[in-house]
């Protein structure tokens, strides 16, 4: 049995609704506008995002660099205050401080055994 | 078309003031080709719709980047083949629908009716949605659409040999099919 394609014809006998060609440009027009419009909001968006973004990083950079020299600064105080020794403090304390630290000179086992 | 009218199309979508103006007349010149080619492709209006809609926005989104080095039919055939393949992609199963083709594709088809459902064109419809997607495209731009083998070398990126092989096998099968369900 032979087939000849040719005779079948270029009908594809598909059915199109009534007045579809006529609409479909116009409405195709308006969702590519559309489109494009939403796409340029979006990229205005991203860069929007990409804008604060950077001034976060910088924000945070910068307090990080900020607190990293703040807890440099702090070390050394801590440092130096290690090194003041009582006769350095001494001026400064009230009577009722000096008092209070005789007594617990004087009271306190321990002192004496740590200066032993 | 010819290739004078083409360009002068293209030299109005790339001015921003004649831009509209020039899409709609690219699309009413192509977008009955082109819609046939796609519906020959997935079957169903509303897919075909949805397609050929996809073909033109990216045609308005890019027509700055068309050069002219190809012809504007070919530029918009690969454009609406590139979304068929995408539409496969999404749709995996649509070709495995097998038997299920022939109810679904009756509702498609003119004249609808239990006599017609079983005429020879229903069959060769069927015959060509059962194919593998590059024979099925194939196919349809050479009998449906009469593209030269050149033509559809540039739109499919394909050889005019591997071209050729792929009509064959397809026209064998359809054949076949036929035959069989004569």
């Amino acid at each position: 049995m032979e087939i000849d394609l040719k005779k079948i014809g270029k009908d594809s006998g598909y059915k199109v609704p009534d007045g579809f060609f006529e609409q479909v440009s116009e409405l195709t027009l308006l969702k590519a506008k559309r489109r494009e419009k939403n796409h340029r909001r979006i990229q205005l968006a991203l860069r929007g995002f990409a804008v604060a973004a950077s001034l976060s990083a910088i924000a945070l950079l910068g307090y990080y660099e900020n607190n990293s020299e703040k807890h440099e600064v702090k070390q050394v105080a801590q440092k130096e205050k290690l090194e003041v020794t009582i006769s350095d403090v001494l001026p400064d304390l009230t009577d009722d401080e000096l008092l209070q630290m005789t007594v617990v000179y004087r009271t306190d086992p321990f002192i004496e055994e740590s200066q032993n | 078309m010819n290739q004078e009218a083409d360009a002068y199309i293209f030299s109005m979508m790339k001015d921003p003031a004649m831009r509209d103006k020039g899409f709609l007349k690219l699309m009413d010149t192509y977008k009955v080709p082109v819609y046939w080619y796609i519906r020959r492709m997935v079957e169903s209006h509303e897919d075909a719709e949805d397609i050929l809609q996809e073909t033109f926005i990216n045609v308005y989104r890019f027509a700055h980047t068309f050069k002219g080095e190809s012809r504007i039919f070919t530029w918009l055939y690969r454009i609406a083949t590139n979304e068929c393949t995408k539409y496969f992609r999404k749709n995996r199963n649509w070709v495995k629908r097998g038997a299920g083709i022939s109810e679904e594709m009756a509702g498609e088809l003119s004249g609808n009716d239990a006599e017609n459902s079983d005429n020879i064109l229903h069959k060769f419809q069927q015959a060509i949605l059962l194919l593998p997607e590059k024979q099925r495209i194939v196919f349809n731009m050479r009998y449906y659409d009469e593209l030269s083998y050149e033509d559809m070398g540039q739109i499919l990126n394909t050889s005019v040999n591997a071209l050729k092989t792929n009509y064959h096998y397809a026209t064998e099968k359809i054949k076949q099919y036929l035959i069989n369900n004569a």
